[in-house]
C-alpha cells in the first residue's frame, strides 16, 4: 500500500508541477497520517479537524460540504481534497492562482485519491 | 504661640555631616516615633519582635511616609492576558451599500452573503437566502481555522476560505478586517470562477474593509 501511496503521490507532484511545497496524504476516518512530504506529524490531524468543522458549519448553514475547500495562507494556498476513504492536504505557492486549483488542480487529487482507494 | 529658636538649616546639614555616622536602618527610637500618634495612645506589642502598626513597618523598612499623601497615578493593572479592547466603528450604510454592489456584480449566482462582527459573530447585514445562523455558524468555523493553524505549523491564515458545497455551490469565506467577517454562496453554474476571484470579491474586500475604523 506504501508503494502505492507513492505512486500516488509522484502522479500528484507531476500534476500540481512546481507549485506543490508539502503534501499530506492520511485516511479519512481516522486522520493517520500514511505518506507525504513537507509537513509535521501534526498537519494532517488539524487539517481533518478543520475539515470536519466546515462539515458541520456547513450543516447548521443549511447545505452540506462537498470534498474540498481551499485556504489562503500566507505564501500560498493549502488545498484539501477529502474522499471517503483518504484525503489529502496540498500546500502550494502563491503562484498557483486559485481558479487554477479549483478547476485542475481539485479534479486532479480526487481522481488520484479514488484511484489509489481502489 | 510657641517661640522657635532660630535654626540654620545649612548649620544642621554640617553637624549631621560632620558625624561620620549614617546608619542604613531606621534606629529604635525614630521606628517609635513613626508609629506612635499625637493623640492615640501606644501599645507595646504582645511579643517582642511583632510591628505594631503599618506606620512602624514602613518606618523601620526604610519606605517613608511621603508617598501617603500624594495620589498615585492609576496604572493599569495587567495580568498579562488581557487583550486591548480596540474601538472600531462600522459604518452601516456603507456596509449596506458594499452588499448592494457586490450582489450587483454576482447577478443570479449569488446564493446568500452575509457580514458577521468577528469579536462577538453577529450578522450585520445579508443578502440572499441567509438564514439567521449562518453568520455564527461560518464564524465558529474560522475561528476555528485561524486557531488550527500554528498546532499544524502552517503560516498565518490569508484573505480567502474557498469551501466547496453540495450542488455546485462555493462559500468563500472572507477575513478583511480584524473585525469583519463575510461569507458569500455562489452557484457555480452561473458565475465564473475566474472573474469571482479576479474582480468580485477583491472589490468585497476592499469595500468591507473601508467600513470599520477604529477611534
Amino acid at each position: 500500500m506504501i508503494e502505492e501511496l507513492d505512486g500516488t503521490i509522484d502522479d500528484i507532484r507531476r500534476q500540481v508541477g512546481a507549485s506543490l511545497v508539502a503534501l499530506d496524504l492520511w485516511e479519512s476516518g481516522s486522520a493517520l497520517s500514511l505518506a507525504g512530504f513537507g509537513t509535521t506529524p501534526a498537519t494532517g490531524p488539524m487539517l481533518h479537524r478543520v475539515t470536519e468543522d466546515l462539515r458541520h458549519a456547513a450543516t447548521l448553514a443549511g447545505s452540506r460540504l462537498d470534498d474540498y475547500h481551499v485556504l489562503t495562507v500566507g505564501g500560498g494556498a493549502v488545498v484539501v481534497v477529502s474522499r471517503p476513504h483518504l484525503s489529502a492536504a496540498l500546500l502550494l505557492t502563491d503562484d498557483a492562482e486559485l481558479a487554477w486549483v479549483l478547476n485542475d488542480v481539485v479534479p486532479a487529487v480526487r481522481a488520484a485519491l479514488d484511484a489509489a482507494s481502489v | 504661640m510657641l517661640e522657635v529658636a532660630p535654626v540654620s538649616w545649612i548649620e544642621e546639614r554640617r553637624l549631621w555631616f560632620a558625624e561620620d555616622y549614617w546608619p542604613t536602618e531606621a534606629s529604635e527610637e525614630a521606628v517609635q516615633l513613626a508609629g506612635t500618634h499625637p493623640d492615640r495612645p501606644y501599645t507595646p506589642p504582645l511579643h517582642p519582635g511583632l510591628p505594631v502598626s503599618p506606620a512602624e513597618v514602613r518606618a523601620r523598612q526604610g519606605r517613608g511616609f511621603s508617598s501617603l499623601t500624594r495620589r498615585h497615578r492609576r496604572r493599569r493593572h495587567g495580568h498579562g492576558h488581557e487583550q486591548e479592547q480596540r474601538r472600531t466603528d462600522i459604518d452601516l450604510p456603507a456596509l449596506e451599500a458594499a452588499l448592494d454592489a457586490a450582489s450587483a456584480a454576482m447577478g443570479e449566482g449569488l446564493v446568500d452573503l452575509v457580514v458577521w462582527h468577528t469579536s462577538t459573530g453577529l450578522a450585520l447585514a445579508s443578502r440572499g437566502n441567509a438564514a439567521p445562523e449562518l453568520a455564527s455558524a461560518w464564524h465558529a468555523a474560522t475561528r476555528e481555522v485561524r486557531a488550527m493553524l500554528p498546532h499544524a505549523d502552517l503560516p498565518d491564515a490569508g484573505t480567502y476560505h474557498l469551501v466547496g458545497l453540495e450542488d455546485r455551490r462555493l462559500a468563500v469565506l472572507l477575513h478583511v478586517h480584524p473585525d469583519l467577517g463575510a461569507c458569500v454562496t455562489v452557484d457555480l453554474d452561473v458565475v465564473a470562477v475566474d472573474s469571482l476571484l479576479a474582480s468580485s470579491l477583491p472589490q468585497l474586500s476592499r469595500d468591507l474593509a473601508a467600513t470599520s475604523k477604529g477611534y
